[in-house]
């Protein structure tokens, strides 16, 4: 069952993610960013992530990608004119491969295993230990939030006459 | 169960897909939209090291990169709309005044 889940999310985000950089149209790709972004909220709830696939749908596919659809409207994209497969993509795409190569041989040679779950994994004590140890860094994420909402109004701002 | 090596070699997949799409697009906002596709994908590292260690730090860093990610996306964005109100344009080939 859950082998079942894992590749039917593992496959929607691996499509998805090819159509966010193969649509010609950025509304397309946005909308397949939403599927990204959804396949893996389901699998943190796999990893019982529970509270990151909670923010993970609230926050990127409810708050970021409904931003990313505004700025495309009011920009009206055009399709690209430069094809997409040329000697540059064809040279980037040997090199990712090869760290793709490296990277996978590295992984399947080690030998670590997800063990039985500790009762204490949860929500309650991911709360706790953010308001704790990890207090002063999500203090100082508050203070980025804010002066990123006033950046952003300052720089969006029209030019007065 | 599934092994962690699997949600690793995904997370890999989706970051070098997002890096492809840096190097092969020419569209700002889609730019924008591959580099949040890399941060989803480390994401998902971080949240599968957390659970393999049974330790829940990678889960608050995990928290911390999408706070980070909501107050980038909403500076970036805004600049992207300063950049296409001044020159009608979101393609990063037609924006070259800065090349000598």
């Amino acid at each position: 069952m859950q082998i079942a889940f894992f590749l039917f999310f593992a496959i929607a985000a691996l499509l998805g993610a090819l159509s966010v950089i193969l649509q010609k149209n950025p509304i397309y790709s946005a909308l397949s960013l939403i599927v990204v972004i959804a396949s893996l909220g389901g699998l943190f709830l796999l990893l019982n992530a529970n509270f990151i696939a909670v923010l993970q749908i609230v926050i990127y596919a409810g708050a970021i990608m409904t931003l990313f659809l505004f700025v495309i409207m009011m920009t009206e994209p055009r399709v690209e004119l430069r094809p997409l497969w040329n000697f540059q993509s064809r040279a980037a795409l040997l090199i990712l491969l090869l760290i793709a190569g490296v990277t996978i041989w590295s992984v399947s040679s080690s030998e670590s295993q997800i063990t039985t779950l500790a009762t204490n994994f949860n929500v309650k004590a991911l709360g706790r230990m953010l308001f704790t140890s990890y207090l002063f860094p999500f203090e100082i994420i508050s203070i980025l939030i804010i002066s990123s909402v006033i950046g952003a109004l300052y720089i969006a701002r029209k030019e007065e006459a | 169960m599934i092994p962690p090596a699997f949600y690793i070699i995904l997370s890999l997949a989706l970051f070098l897909i997002g890096t492809l799409g840096i190097l092969i697009r020419r569209n700002l906002l889609v730019l924008f939209m591959c580099i949040e596709l890399m941060l989803n994908s480390v994401n998902l590292a971080l949240v599968t090291f957390s659970r393999v260690f049974q330790n829940l730090d990678g889960q608050l860093l995990s928290f911390f990169v999408i706070a980070v990610a909501a107050a980038e996306a909403t500076v970036g964005l805004a600049i992207i709309l300063l950049v296409y109100r001044n020159r009608k344009v979101v393609e990063i080939d037609e924006l070259d005044s800065m090349r000598g």
